[in-house]
């Protein structure tokens, strides 16, 4: 009797979402400690670290992402579930601590970046860990357009994604094309206010889970 | 073994952090709010020595045996009931016996392919068997992970001790439903889901044997086959279900209709040999407190053997004499309710007042069918480490029985201990604890 790597439509969703959970987290972090860089604003800065009515905060997404991947222990592995749990809890003593030195929260980043490690090298279905994967990339590149990251950065974020194994399998294609259309035409369009909001959008419907 | 003992006491912050780390936890409901917390482990084991488990594990055999004989026949000749050795109305008046599963064969005759065995060891040094569990017996999780810690934060500890690998589940689990598996079909865990209390075990279980993890809606029945529905409509045909849902709930085209947790037609697909039900349906009939009583009965019925395990001495008021024993010792002995599971409908006599013992003899000359009775026995204690201070607790085991093509017992169990001084009541749903168990080698 062999393990089936077919996955239901249920967990397909449940990746996708973890992936583009986790990523944010992952990205949130980056963006708050870019913030306190340049502008710090301590109301602000709480709000997007530890208000759980937020959807837009850290710890929102972390619960997210957690709600996502306990459901998928057997997919993505204890281990791997593992840096979540650790995740969860220290955030949530963080907050409790009112933590608010961002540098103090670098495990969590550690741990996302851990979690996916992990996800690459213990996720036995390759079409389980390519649905996280997407998820994961989609998430970066929703958040680059979204914070105005350079041409560039875009069209390396959009590549890596369309990169990702099974990308194909799993996405529109005519999403794709008109994706392709929208990011070339980002260098002489920048000033189009309309182009961010057609990228999320495609975005938002590329996948098919 | 001392000092290894003594070295794990000491290691039991960071084996709790990496339970915490693994998410060891199981859901319990609380005014109909859903909260999960972790099962609290000693890290100090149970030692079950070598002669001692040879014991058991003869025991522990020949009962399931026996018990699985007992659920053929019952679904099929009758002979046990026709010969008078267990009065007709103990096995049809029981909660658990299910007439939709009259005639069913499963594969090998076998209905309780994991079988949770309830013992405790009493101060007088022998075994007892407190309770068969043959329906959904949960808690095998519990002791793998506590050994995966263990060893993780003591590796020095295994090498200096000469015990049982316990690493093992997983692979007879395995082994057993790929016995059972029908067709070449795949094996599934099906889960009621992420709020069902041992949803943690449910997860962990399909990591380790190698089992795909199906929630409801993610299996359906198409010309009596059970299949996994996957994305964009492809489907896989399954052989095996390890069914975490009870029977009840199971099948809304033969039970429960307003069920949203189970699979419509899947007993139909059963019926007809094409799917495995691990474990079969209908095993409440040999796993209720009154059926209990007939154990040692069905060995020797069975297997014209004598029994190896005893039950706790036990009386049933549906025979006289024991109905008299029971309204004279009442506040002596423990009266459980034959329809609860989980510690739930167990009671001391000796916690009673004299009002609410009358009240108790009332509902057993009324309904003496509902009502077991045991002596009281006097657990050995086990020591717990509370608050850094070693303290002694009362504990039980549950052993657990695998049955595919052959019966092996786990050489390991989850030893519950009672957090309350001198409670008897060992239940993880009303607040006790776990620690690993050892078998000598």
């Amino acid at each position: 009797m062999v393990k089936s790597d077919i996955i239901s439509a249920s967990s397909a969703n449940h990746l996708y979402w973890l992936g583009r959970y986790e990523e944010r987290v992952y990205m949130t972090l980056h963006l708050i400690r870019k913030q306190s860089d340049s502008a710090y604003d301590a109301i602000r800065t709480k709000e997007m670290m530890y208000d759980e009515d937020n959807p837009e905060s850290l710890i929102s997404a972390q619960n997210r992402a957690m709600d996502n991947a306990i459901v998928l222990r057997g997919t993505i592995s204890t281990e791997t579930l593992g840096y979540l749990e650790m995740s969860m809890v220290e955030l949530k003593k963080y907050k409790q601590q009112c933590m608010m030195n961002v540098t103090n929260l670098q495990p969590i980043t550690d741990w996302a970046l851990a979690f996916f490690g992990s996800a690459e090298q213990r996720t036995q279905n390759h079409k389980a860990l390519a649905l996280l994967l997407i998820g994961r990339n989609i998430e970066n590149l929703d958040m680059l357009v979204r914070y105005n990251y350079s041409v560039d950065r875009l069209h390396r974020a959009w590549n890596s994604l369309k990169n990702v194994a099974n990308f194909k399998k799993y996405s529109d294609e005519n999403i794709v094309d008109r994706l392709d259309l929208q990011f070339n035409s980002l260098e002489t369009e920048s000033d189009d206010p309309n182009l961010t909001y057609r990228i999320l959008s495609l975005l938002s419907v590329l996948i098919q889970v | 073994m001392k000092r290894s003992i003594k070295e794990l006491a000491n290691s039991r912050d960071a084996i709790n952090k990496w339970m915490e780390r693994y998410g060891v936890r199981f859901g319990i409901y609380k005014n109909n709010v859903f909260h999960e917390q972790l099962f609290p482990f000693d890290s100090i084991p149970r030692v079950i020595s070598h002669d001692d488990w040879t014991y058991l594990e003869k025991g522990l055999i020949q009962r399931v045996k026996a018990l699985n004989a007992f659920l053929w026949d019952i679904y099929h000749e009758k002979n046990i009931v026709k010969d008078n050795v267990v009065p007709e109305e103990f096995v049809y008046a029981s909660k658990g016996y299910l007439p939709q599963c009259e005639g069913i064969s499963p594969v090998n005759k076998v209905y309780a392919h994991i079988a949770g065995i309830d013992l405790v060891e009493g101060k007088d040094g022998k075994w007892y068997v407190l309770e068969d569990n043959l329906r959904i017996p949960s808690g095998a999780s519990y002791p793998m992970m506590a050994r995966k810690i263990t060893r993780k934060v003591s590796p020095d500890v295994f090498q200096s001790v000469h015990i049982a690998d316990n690493r093992d589940y997983g692979d007879m689990l395995h082994e057993m439903i790929s016995d059972m598996c029908v067709d070449q079909g795949i094996g599934v865990v099906l889960t009621p889901g992420r709020y069902n209390s041992a949803f943690f075990e449910h997860c962990y279980l399909a990591e380790k044997a190698g089992l795909t993890l199906a929630f409801p809606g993610d299996l359906f029945v198409e010309d009596d086959k059970v299949y996994y529905q996957g994305l964009y409509n492809e489907k896989k045909r399954v052989g095996a279900i390890y069914r975490r849902i009870s029977d009840e709930y199971l099948d809304p085209m033969t039970f429960e209709p307003s069920s949203l947790l189970g699979v419509p037609n899947v007993m139909e697909a059963y019926r007809a040999g094409n799917v495995a039900l691990i474990n079969a349906v209908g095993n409440g009939a040999a796993d209720d407190k009154g059926i209990y009583y007939f154990v040692p009965k069905m060995v020797k019925y069975y297997l014209d053997e004598e029994p190896i395990l005893q039950n706790a001495p036990t009386y049933l008021p549906y025979y006289e004499e024991d109905y008299k024993y029971m309204m004279e010792h009442l506040e002596n002995l423990v009266i459980k309710d034959v329809s609860e599971a989980g510690g739930y409908g167990v009671v001391f006599g000796s916690s009673l007042t004299k009002e609410q013992l009358e009240e108790r003899r009332q509902l057993i000359k009324e309904d003496p069918r509902r009502w077991i009775a045991q002596e009281v026995v006097d657990f050995k204690d086990l020591q717990i480490l509370d608050n850094r201070k070693m303290v002694w607790r009362k504990a039980d085991l549950r052993v657990f029985v695998v049955s595919g093509k052959e019966t092996k017992v786990w050489k390991s169990g989850l030893t519950r201990f009672s957090r309350k001084p001198d409670s008897m009541i060992v239940n993880s749903s009303q607040g006790g604890g776990f620690k690993d168990t050892w078998v000598e080698e």
